[in-house]
């Protein structure tokens, strides 16, 4: 019903814009993509992105886009399947057959008058000022279908909310509200990227069976609504906010449980509270970014009956320098502490858990091309992962780009866990 | 009547009662400078990248700019082509000169307001051939800059124009990577009508020519500019539309958390 409420909305807005007001884009790509360490990635994939952006009031504007996709095979992970435990009843891809499927990422209404500003409908929210690691950034979930993507927003999955935003001097507000119970979205059973760090998912019961491939339940509570406030300024030279949030878990909590004569994960996504704040400021050619946040978050510990994951207290704190000195040269590094301020702490992982990042472009040929490279690490394992890129216009329209993707370190860690395993992707993309 | 607009009359009639030769280079810094720029202004954009090889590039955006206490605040908004629309730039230009701008970019891929660190004044502008300087100054003469020296008079298009030429000084030759520049100013106008530069070997680098300037809203205004990158072979054209200096533009359009909202 909301699909197709969404559809009229869309028709209405778009017959009484006029053309002038209208502008829509589509981009084609086609995606080969593999691993040096095995064949079973080896496939393609033609991605076809579409949006609309009019508006037919002075004050209102609707942007919609869709995302189709017709893949080679099931490499990554049956959606399909298993978008049940993720995504709420109006947030599921359409699916026809086992390898093509298209998505609604986004439509809204914007709203301005004065000092006010109003997003309603299928949006992404971002809050904070990190790249890649997420400290206040959990507001909207993502897809870790490729687990790793060079485009944050194609990997974010848009949830049907309320952004109502109004200028008081110089301060900002922003009142976010979600009914849409829509979590971080990860293959559990099966695929490329399946998380098997015994820090993320707890080690089976013994003595009792698993059961197949049908292991994962979820347990969803479709009334659970997010909500959000976030207030920022600007002073003396700094971007300064606060934010709070109540909202469910996005990573969620996995275990095992009994079921008949066997057992099976359960997939649970209790709601928490998410207080934090933001700066960010320049110095020079340098801009500083810092966030810290406590909030709720799962934690594998060890207990007489077997591991189980618990929802644990966590401060994290995230510093990052940015550099642009020279032209067409961007250097970003960045350091997370995430410490587990839980009294009686018994996890597998570390109280307190270090990772850096690192993130070098250059753009040459006045941007015709962009090569750079992405390297995260985590320091209690010694894993991460070192992402290279190249693109490079081949015309106006069409653009040619490649990803390669290294894991190392120990397989616990969160990224050593796919230390077998690398990934490449060869794009090609067409723009009208 | 609008007091710069009475100094800019003041020093174009002394011009044309004691003739050009007289004028001091300070004279024709000041007229123009204080050429009114309206105190707002909302325009359309259309960019046209050529490289040496003649393949074109277009872009399209829409820009807002405004004087408020203390600082010049600037809005850039990308419309085209489609892998950057939505890209939008906030800038705001502190007139304290110990004072260091503050710049933020919005980009669609990460949907995050990045705050960036001020750019040096010689680097290229968002791979135009025009740099931050220039942008930022819009054909206003910085003293500091440069010695300046009036070469004599020419002629650009049937119109008399002044030769200024400025010599950089050691330090700005350095950030703004320019050796010398002259500019052909028109004392009808108080604006140039061509600008050459050299880089800092003393090359000849760029020539930007202003080759269509209106009247709009009673301030002369450039409407379309040609830049030429005479070591690249790189050519930008700038062309605007639909300026307006009594556009309404909501003072929330300059906050920066706004960026993110404005597609």
């Amino acid at each position: 019903m909301s699909r197709v409420l969404a559809l009229l909305v869309l028709i209405a807005s778009a017959t009484s814009a006029s053309a002038e007001e209208l502008l829509w884009d589509y981009e084609l790509a086609y995606h080969a993509r593999g691993s040096t360490a095995s064949s079973a990635l080896r496939g393609s994939e033609l991605e076809l992105g579409a949006s609309v952006d009019f508006a037919p009031h002075d004050s209102l504007r609707v942007y919609g886009s869709l995302r189709a996709r017709h893949a080679s095979g099931d490499t990554f992970v049956n959606e399909r399947d298993v978008q049940a435990l993720f995504r709420s009843d109006w947030n599921r891809q359409h699916f026809f057959g086992r390898r093509s499927s298209a998505e609604l990422r986004e439509l809204h209404i914007d709203y301005r008058r004065d000092n006010l500003f109003i997003r309603a409908g299928k949006q992404q929210v971002a809050w904070g000022q990190g790249d890649v690691f997420r400290v206040l950034d959990r507001l909207t979930p993502r897809s870790f279908r490729e687990f790793v993507l060079d485009d944050e927003a194609s990997a974010r999955i848009p949830l049907w909310s309320v952004l109502a935003a109004v200028g008081i001097g110089a301060l900002d507000l922003e009142l976010y509200w979600s009914p849409d119970a829509t979590f971080d979205e990860f293959p559990l059973t099966e695929g490329w990227f399946r998380p098997s760090s015994p820090l993320l998912v707890p080690a089976p019961r013994p003595g009792l069976p698993v059961l197949g491939a049908a292991s994962v339940s979820g347990q969803k509570d479709e009334r659970v609504n997010s909500r959000g406030i976030r207030l920022g300024t600007f002073w003396k030279g700094l971007d300064l906010s606060l934010h709070y949030a109540r909202k469910p878990s996005n990573q969620g909590l996995l275990n095992w449980q009994p079921l008949n004569s066997g057992q099976v994960l359960l997939l649970e996504h209790p709601e928490h509270d998410i207080v934090g704040a933001a700066v960010a400021g320049a110095v020079g050619d340098f801009a500083l970014r810092m966030e810290a946040a406590h909030y709720r978050t799962p934690v594998v510990t060890r207990s007489q009956t077997g591991d189980v994951s618990e929802f644990l207290g966590q401060n994290a704190y995230l510093l990052g320098v940015d550099f642009n000195g020279f032209t067409d040269t961007f250097v970003s590094l960045q350091h997370l502490v995430e410490d587990v301020d839980d009294g009686d702490f018994e996890a597998l992982r570390s109280q307190r858990q270090q990772f850096s990042s690192a993130f070098v472009e250059k753009t040459l040929a006045r941007g015709k091309i962009r090569l750079g490279v992405e390297v995260v690490h985590g320091w209690d394992y010694d894993d991460g992962y070192v992402q290279g890129f190249f693109s490079s216009d081949l015309t106006e329209r069409v653009e040619w780009r490649m990803t390669h993707t290294w894991f190392y370190g120990d397989a616990i860690g969160l990224f050593g866990q796919f230390a077998d395993r690398d990934y490449f992707k060869l794009s090609i993309l067409f723009r009208p | 009547m609008n007091p710069r607009a009475v100094i800019v009359l003041l020093l174009a009639l002394t011009a044309s009662v004691a003739g050009e030769e007289s004028l001091t280079p300070s004279a024709v810094i000041d007229a123009v400078n204080a050429r009114p720029s309206g105190q707002r202004q909302a325009r359309d954009v259309s960019l046209t990248l050529t490289n040496s090889r003649g393949q074109t590039r277009e872009q399209a955006l829409t820009a807002y700019r405004e004087d408020v206490e203390g600082r010049r605040q600037t809005v850039l908004l990308y419309r085209a082509p489609a892998r950057i629309r939505g890209t939008a730039l906030l800038l705001y230009d502190y007139h304290a000169q110990d004072t260091e701008d503050d710049q933020w970019l919005y980009l669609p891929s990460f949907r995050k307001v990045r705050r960036i660190a001020g750019a040096n004044r010689g680097d290229y502008f968002l791979n135009t051939d025009l740099s931050y300087d220039d942008i930022k100054n819009e054909g206003r003469l910085v003293e500091e800059d440069y010695a300046f020296e009036v070469l004599g008079e020419d002629t650009i298009s049937g119109s008399p124009v002044i030769r200024l030429q400025g010599v950089a000084t050691a330090a700005s030759r350095e950030e703004l990577g320019y050796s010398r520049v002259v500019w052909w100013v028109d004392p009808a106008l108080w604006l140039s009508r061509r600008i050459e530069m050299w880089d800092s070997a003393g090359n000849r680098l760029k020539t930007l020519e202003n080759y269509r300037i209106e009247r709009i809203d009673d301030i002369w205004s450039v409407t379309a500019l040609r830049v030429t990158n005479h070591k690249s072979g790189h050519v930008t054209d700038f062309v605007v539309d639909g300026l307006d200096y009594d556009a309404d533009i909501p003072a929330q359009i300059f906050q920066p958390r706004a960026l993110g909202r404005s597609r």
